[in-house]
C-alpha cells in the first residue's frame, strides 16, 4: 500500500494504518531495532513500540516520508532500551563499539559553555555528508544510523571489511576536521 | 556522553541519506520441503524467462551508428557474487564472494572453477606475469595461475595489499586502538618481489592512503592527511608529494603520466597530467544528466572504457585517448562493480539490485 494511503488510515484513526504499516514496515524496523539491541523479543517489542508512538503521532503529524519517520522511532526506542538493559551490564556490546569509533570525532571543548546543540551538530553532519561521495555515505550512514554490522557492509557493497574499516576511519577523522574547522565543540 | 551526543545527533540527519542507505531485506527462510520445492520450480521457470528477456532486451548493444560490439555473453559468478576480476594472458578469471578462483573460457563460453584461495571475503586481487598477489589480513600470498600453488610473501596482524606494479608489491599495516574494532593508524611499505627488500613508504600515522594507480615511481592516490585530503602524486624516489586535485576521487586510470578521474564533487571526467601542471576535463556523454556519476574506469592501448550512470542504468562509453571521442558501445547496466578489457572484449560485472547476484557480460568490441 502507498505511504500517503497509509498516513491517511491514520489521519482517519482507523486501525488498518497499524496492519498496514506492519506489513510494510515491519521487517525494515525490526532490522535497525535488532542492530542495536542483539535480541528477538525485545527488538519485536520496541517495533510493536514504534506503531504506538506513530498512532500518537499522526495526526497532528504528517510524515514526508513515513519510512524514516518510523525507523527514526524505533532507532530511538531501541537506543533507549539499549541504554536500560546496559545499566545492569557491563562489556562491549554492538553500540558501545559503535560509540567508541564515534569518539574518534570528538573534539575537547576549549571552553565548556561553547559546546553545540544537537540541531546544530546534525546540520554539521548533514552538510558533511553532502560532500562525500555517495557510496562513502552510505556506508557511514548504514555504520552509524543502521548500525550494522562491518561484515555486513562489506557483503552488501560488495567490498572487503578492510576496505569498509579504512572508509569509516577516513570519514570519521573528515568529521572530525569539519566539526573542529566550524568550532563545533561536543 | 559525548559520542551518544553525536549518535543522537546522527539519528536526525536527512531523510535521503537513510533511504539510500536502506539495507536490502533478507528472506526469510520457508522450512516446509515441498514448498521449497514447488517455489524452486517456479522460479526456474521464471528465471528463464528473465534471461532469456534479459538476454534479448535488457542489454542489448547500444542502438547506435558508432556502436562497435557485435555480440554479448552473459554468465555468472559461479553462483556467488564477483569481488576481484582481472585478466592474465588475455584469459579471464574472477573471484567470488565464497573466495572461490574462476576462470572463463571464451572459446567454449563457459566458466570453469579453478579452487578456493585464501583470501579475504570481498578482497582485491592483482594479477601480474601470471601470478596473482592477494591478501587475507594476516598474510599476502603469491599464486601460480598456472599450476594452482601458493605461496606466502609476508604476514603480519592486519596486513593489507593495495597495488602491484611491476615486481613491487605495494601493501599496509593498519592498527587498532585496543579497545575499538576499527583501525587509528596505517604504516604504508613496499616489498620487491624478486629481491624480498622490504621499504617504508610512509610511516605509521593516521594519515590514510588509498592507492589508485602507479606507473614507474609514480603513484596517484586518494589521501587522508592529519591536515589535508585530495588527489595526491607521489614520487617513490625523492618522496616528493604533490597535491594535484583538492576533491575527492572515486574512480581513476593512469597512463602515459595522465590520470583520468572522476569526482562525485565535480561530475565528469578529469585528466589530470603527472609530468605538468595542467588539469581538463573531458566531456563525455550524459554527463549533464542529473544523477551521473562514473562507475569504473579501464583502458587498453589507445582507449578508456567507462562505465557511466545515467537515465536509470549504466553505459559503457569508449573514449579515444588520442582524439578524445566518445561513443557509447553497451547500455543497460546496473551498478558495474568491475570492468576490465584484454583490447578485444570488455568484460562488465553488474548487479541489478542488491538481491542480485550478479553478472559477467562480455561485450566484442573488435
Amino acid at each position: 500500500m502507498d505511504d500517503k494511503i497509509i498516513i491517511d488510515l491514520y489521519w482517519e484513526r482507523s486501525e488498518a494504518a497499524i496492519d498496514e504499516t506492519s506489513k510494510k514496515y515491519s521487517r525494515y524496523c525490526y532490522y535497525i531495532s535488532f542492530n542495536i539491541l542483539q535480541d528477538n523479543e525485545n527488538a519485536k517489542e520496541c517495533v510493536n513500540d514504534t506503531y504506538l508512538r506513530a498512532w500518537n503521532a499522526i495526526p497532528p503529524k504528517r510524515p514526508e516520508n513515513l519510512a524514516t519517520f518510523l525507523g527514526k522511532i524505533t532507532r530511538n526506542l531501541s537506543l533507549n532500551k539499549y541504554k536500560q538493559r546496559s545499566a545492569q551490564k557491563r562489556g562491549m556490546g554492538h553500540v558501545e563499539l559503535v560509540l567508541s569509533e564515534l569518539e574518534d570525532c570528538i573534539i575537547s571543548p576549549k571552553d565548556v559553555e561553547n559546546t553545540v546543540s544537537e540541531i546544530l551538530l546534525t546540520e554539521a553532519i548533514n552538510s558533511f555528508l553532502a560532500n562525500v561521495p555517495r557510496i562513502n555515505r552510505s556506508i557511514f550512514v548504514r555504520r552509524y544510523w543502521y548500525m550494522s554490522a562491518i561484515r555486513d557492509i562489506a557483503e552488501e557493497y560488495n567490498i572487503s571489511e578492510s576496505k569498509v574499516k579504512s572508509m569509516l576511519f577516513r570519514m570519521r577523522k573528515e568529521l572530525k576536521a569539519k566539526l573542529e574547522k566550524e568550532d563545533i565543540y561536543l | 556522553m559525548k559520542n551518544e551526543k553525536l549518535l543522537n545527533a546522527i539519528g536526525q540527519i536527512n531523510d535521503n541519506y537513510i533511504i539510500d542507505a536502506q539495507p536490502r531485506e533478507k528472506k526469510q527462510k520457508i522450512a516446509h520441503l515441498r514448498i521449497i520445492i514447488g517455489f524452486a520450480a517456479s522460479l526456474t521457470i521464471i528465471v528463464s524467462i528473465i534471461s532469456i528477456f534479459h538476454y534479448y532486451s535488457v542489454k542489448q548493444p547500444y542502438n547506435n551508428s558508432e556502436q562497435t560490439n557485435k555480440s554479448y555473453n552473459v554468465f555468472t559468478g559461479g553462483a556467488g557474487k564477483v569481488c576481484s576480476m582481472f585478466l592474465s594472458d588475455k584469459k579471464l578469471f574472477y573471484t567470488n564472494d565464497k573466495n572461490d578462483l574462476f576462470y572463463y573460457d571464451k572459446s567454449i563460453k563457459k566458466e570453469e572453477f579453478i579452487s578456493n584461495i585464501e583470501i579475504e571475503s570481498g578482497g582485491l586481487v592483482f594479477e601480474e606475469d601470471g601470478f596473482i598477489y592477494y591478501g587475507n589480513g594476516n598474510a599476502i600470498f603469491k599464486r601460480n595461475l598456472k599450476d594452482n600453488t601458493s605461496q606466502q610473501l609476508l604476514s603480519s596482524k592486519n596486513i593489507w595489499l593495495d597495488e602491484v606494479k611491476k615486481g613491487r608489491l605495494f601493501y599496509h599495516i593498519a592498527y587498532k586502538h585496543s579497545l575499538k574494532e576499527v583501525y587509528t593508524e596505517f604504516e604504508y611499505r613496499i616489498y620487491d618481489i624478486s629481491t624480498g627488500n622490504d621499504i617504508q613508504l610512509f610511516k605509521r600515522s593516521s594519515d590514510n592512503w588509498d592507492l589508485f594507480d602507479v606507473e614507474n615511481n609514480i603513484i596517484i592516490a586518494d589521501a587522508s592527511l592529519e591536515n589535508d585530503s585530495g588527489l595526491f602524486f607521489v614520487d617513490i624516489i625523492t618522496g616528493t608529494k604533490k597535491k594535484l586535485l583538492n576533491i575527492r576521487v572515486n574512480e581513476g586510470y593512469l597512463t602515459d603520466n595522465k590520470f583520468f578521474c572522476s569526482s562525485d564533487d565535480d561530475k565528469g571526467l578529469w585528466v589530470i597530467s603527472t609530468k605538468e601542471e595542467k588539469n581538463y576535463k573531458i566531456a563525455l556523454p550524459g554527463e549533464e544528466k542529473e544523477g551521473f556519476f562514473i562507475d569504473r574506469i579501464t583502458g587498453f592501448d589507445d582507449f578508456l572504457y567507462i562505465a557511466a550512470y545515467y537515465e536509470e542504468s549504466n553505459k559503457i562509453i569508449k573514449l579515444n585517448l588520442q582524439t578524445y571521442d566518445t561513443s557509447i558501445i553497451a547500455d543497460g547496466f546496473g551498478r558495474v562493480w568491475d570492468l576490465c578489457t584484454d583490447g578485444n572484449v570488455v568484460y562488465a560485472y553488474d548487479t541489478k539490485s542488491p538481491f542480485d547476484m550478479g553478472q559477467i557480460t562480455v561485450i566484442d568490441i573488435k
